[in-house]
């Protein structure tokens, strides 16, 4: 009796393994990639930047990928949950993480979490944000130098806004502090829009802040730009130069980058990366991703490596003069 | 204004957008009746299907969704003591030992009524003046947070339905807990013992699903043979009108309240309800009813946070500064759209403007169609068995748990806090305190220390505007208030019992 189920089973068995066989017979040899939905796990809350473009990303994904791409929202510890989560799992190219440089390259290198660089390899960067330095209407800078001088005079009589430690209105202020010797009065506050309204009402004097919540404010003259923290001028604010050009070097860009972990088989990677390729191609993509506030700004596997390196190297060194 | 409004309802009334208007507000209803499948994560996944419609009728729908949730989030709070929404804890104060008493009905129905009279005074508030009010919520600085936030941390004295020691006890347990996390000015760690998940402090779900899903549910289990297996599951028409009634001062009261407390980016629908309820309870010629099935504890809070929904459209749509994760989503349809909403969105887009806001009078008309019938089948949830219901609750306060970050460690904090909330009703202590402090408790330190921050030290800061100063006396107030009459009370005769 009991051989005879054992007969049984294994003439299933061979017959579900036939049949799974010729299912996926001609692509086997390929390594059939992917087989099923793959997840972009996002480091922060929803309705946030990172969410939203992922979801216009997620959007046309099938149509390239061949599968649905998931977004996964796992937030905290400024990103670094999200981030353990994609090394922990396995690297097969089904778990990837919507990156940025606040878990990926500052965090690593200011608190012990347990990854650092080598962990993840870029598939893409899809765009990123500069932030911009801006004041209140009724503030009397008019220019970045004004700014600075007045703060270097002044030290820490300046109110300003930063949406938490390390983030993306404080670094770049810190950057911008040890550069010229200026010296401000930090005052935090629970997220972009929260600071935006204390500077525009008056209750701090000035912060970083991202062009798509900022343009309605300078449109209705509440607030003024007086810098952009990014290599480039931006076109949403044409007019604004760039830290740079003031002859102040603060570049802070927080990118949007799809990353595996570093244990993905090349073979892949390669899929990955192809899809993206594809992906940004598409006219209606690259419109939706405007409308969201920055247009796309893509840069392909290789490349991204690069830049983020010499980000990564910027990152370091600023730490070590703040820290000095 | 009234031309505005007239054609923004004949932008409402177009059959497409109408048609949006009705899918909205029912899956809103949908997912408030469910707890953890709340309004973001919905909204969320419904974002991509608009990309492709006008953006009207995408904002009338998910916001549709927004405050149908409002609705729909006081059903489970009611009759399983779970809230289906956060903003729904507070309905659970009185809503549930209405539901013990047989009283669900009664409940479910001023909890509707209060919904559809606080989102329709919401609107009207809306239409009228919400660019006054964009403007007032712009002032609200650091010193007036404070304020308000001191006075609604004073009001906790007055919510535990049991002595004051005790409710004071348990707020300062509800403190620390707010505690956890990271500083906000140095970023220290505090009390996270290492523990990543908790750098960003405990969350509102897994501690809510905890304390009232399954800390009840063990409680309940404790004396299961005494459980009534059918509690009366028939509505009682008549005097659940009468009882509507009966609070109508307080719809109007939790109204306002939410309608205030609603427009300002940092407040939402969870204090409203809180400010709400503990103003009914303070008003009361008999404050000992609350926490025994007072229906004013149910029209407040459920008031409260229908209208704070609503008005909490404002900043978004005119500032373009959300409040609230469903309404950052929100501002992402617009924004996919091409429409940026801000300072100029009245000027540019009137019709979006005006078409949405006429759509949530027509949506708060369908929802109090559709909730009034709904009480009916849902008070026919008690007839199941509790056994099989226990099972239900928890399972769905897990799944709350677990997808509001989709983290594992969150259920296990939700067990935590059900071992925690099942020992305090054992022991007689009333979470009501402990939650409103570990609410409002990081508010309040924030607030404080951003206004010290800003004023380098300068204590006079938190004085020195009218509307900060206003709340603190507020405050002071309250206290001596309280002091007097519970003073008198200990003087004038024995010393009354703790009642459970």
């Amino acid at each position: 009796m009991r051989t005879m189920r054992h007969r049984l089973t294994g003439i299933l068995l061979t017959i579900i393994a036939l049949a799974l066989g010729v299912a996926t017979g001609p692509t086997w040899s390929q390594e059939a990639y992917p087989t099923k939905p793959v997840e972009l796990v996002i480091p922060f809350a929803a309705g946030g930047s990172h969410d939203l473009h992922a979801r216009v990303i997620a959007g046309f994904a099938q149509q390239s990928l061949g599968q649905p791409l998931v977004v996964l929202l796992k937030p905290g510890g400024g990103g670094a949950i999200a981030s353990q989560f994609v090394i922990k799992a396995r690297g097969d190219g089904y778990t990837l993480l919507f990156g940025s440089n606040g878990p990926n390259t500052i965090l690593p290198q200011v608190q012990d979490v347990g990854y650092k660089m080598r962990e993840f390899t870029p598939v893409c960067m899809i765009n990123y944000s500069p932030p911009l330095l801006f004041v209140g209407a009724n503030a009397p800078w008019r220019t970045l130098a004004e700014f600075i001088e007045f703060s270097k005079a002044n030290p820490g009589k300046v109110n300003f806004a930063h949406t938490g430690i390390w983030g993306a209105a404080h670094f770049p202020m810190l950057i911008a502090e040890s550069k010229t010797g200026a010296k401000v009065n930090f005052v935090p506050f629970d997220g972009g829009g929260p600071a935006l309204l204390a500077v525009a009402s008056g209750n701090a004097d000035a912060s970083f802040g991202f062009a798509a919540q900022l343009l309605p404010f300078v449109q209705a003259g509440r607030v003024r730009v007086l810098g952009v923290a990014a290599p480039e001028r931006i076109e949403t604010v044409r007019d604004t130069p760039t830290f740079r050009e003031l002859g102040v070097d603060v570049t802070f860009t927080l990118w949007r980058t799809i990353l595996a972990p570093s244990t993905t088989p090349p073979l892949r990677m390669r899929t990955l990366r192809q899809a993206c390729a594809k992906i940004v191609q598409d006219p209606s993509f690259r419109a939706l991703i405007r409308q969201l506030g920055e247009p796309l700004i893509y840069m392909d596997g290789p490349d991204f490596l690069t830049f983020w390196r010499n980000e990564w190297d910027d990152v370091a060194r600023t730490l070590a003069t703040i820290r000095r | 204004m009234p031309e505005s409004l007239a054609h923004g309802l004949a932008v409402a009334l177009s059959p497409p957008n109408l048609l949006f208007a009705v899918v909205g507000v029912v899956l809103g209803t949908v997912v408030g009746v469910l707890p953890g499948i709340g309004p973001p994560t919905t909204v969320a996944l419904l974002l991509p299907l608009t990309y492709g419609v006008d953006v009207t009728a995408a904002v009338i729908m998910l916001a549709g969704i927004f405050y149908g949730a409002m609705y729909g989030g006081s059903t489970t709070s009611i009759l399983v003591n779970l809230p289906g929404e956060a903003a729904s804890v507070v309905t659970t104060f009185d809503g549930y030992p209405m539901a013990q008493q047989g009283r669900a009905g009664g409940a479910l129905a001023i909890a509707a009524i209060g919904s559809f009279v606080a989102g329709t005074l919401g609107v009207i508030g809306l239409t009228l003046l919400s660019s006054p009010l964009s403007e007032f919520a712009l002032r609200f600085g650091p010193p007036e947070y404070f304020g308000l936030t001191v006075l609604g941390l004073t009001l906790v004295a007055y919510l535990a339905a049991g002595s004051m020691l005790r409710g004071l006890l348990m707020a300062a347990l509800g403190l620390w807990l707010g505690m956890i996390g990271l500083d906000p000015v140095e970023g220290t760690r505090r009390f996270t013992f290492g523990i990543l998940e908790l750098s960003d402090g405990l969350d509102f779900v897994p501690v809510t699903m905890g304390l009232f899903g399954i800390g009840e549910i063990l409680y309940n289990l404790r004396r299961a043979e005494e459980m009534p297996t059918v509690l009366r599951a028939a509505i009682d028409w008549s005097r659940s009108l009468r009882e509507v009634i009966q609070v109508r001062w307080a719809i109007l009261r939790g109204s306002l309240v939410g309608f205030f407390v609603g427009i300002l980016p940092g407040g939402g629908a969870i204090i409203s309800s809180l400010l709400a309820y503990a103003l009914e309870k303070r008003l009361a010629r008999d404050p000992s009813r609350f926490g025994h099935g007072a229906p004013e504890g149910v029209a407040a809070p459920e008031s409260a946070n229908n209208a704070a929904a609503t008005t909490s459209m404002i900043p978004m749509m005119l500032l373009g500064v959300p409040g609230n994760a469903t309404t950052a989503l929100i501002l992402a349809a617009f924004l996919i759209h091409g429409v940026r909403p801000g300072p100029f969105l009245l000027r540019d887009h009137p019709g979006v403007f005006w078409g949405v806001a006429a759509s949530m009078y027509i949506g708060n008309v369908l929802l109090l169609v559709l909730n009034l019938p709904l009480v009916g089948v849902f008070i026919r949830l008690l007839r199941v068995p509790y056994r099989y219901l226990a099972v239900l609750i928890a399972l769905l306060a897990m799944i709350g748990a677990y997808s509001a970050n989709n983290s594992v460690f969150d259920i296990w904090l939700t067990l935590l806090f059900g071992g925690l909330g099942y020992t305090l009703r054992v022991l007689r202590f009333d979470v009501g305190p402990l939650i409103i402090a570990f609410v409002l408790g990081p508010m309040v330190e924030l607030s404080l220390r951003q206004s010290l921050i800003m004023s380098r030290g300068d204590i006079s800061v938190l004085f020195a505007r009218p509307v900060a100063l206003a709340f603190l006396l507020a405050a002071v107030a309250l206290l001596l208030g309280q002091g007097v009459s519970s003073g008198m009370r200990y003087f004038a005769g024995p010393r009354r019992e703790y009642s459970p």
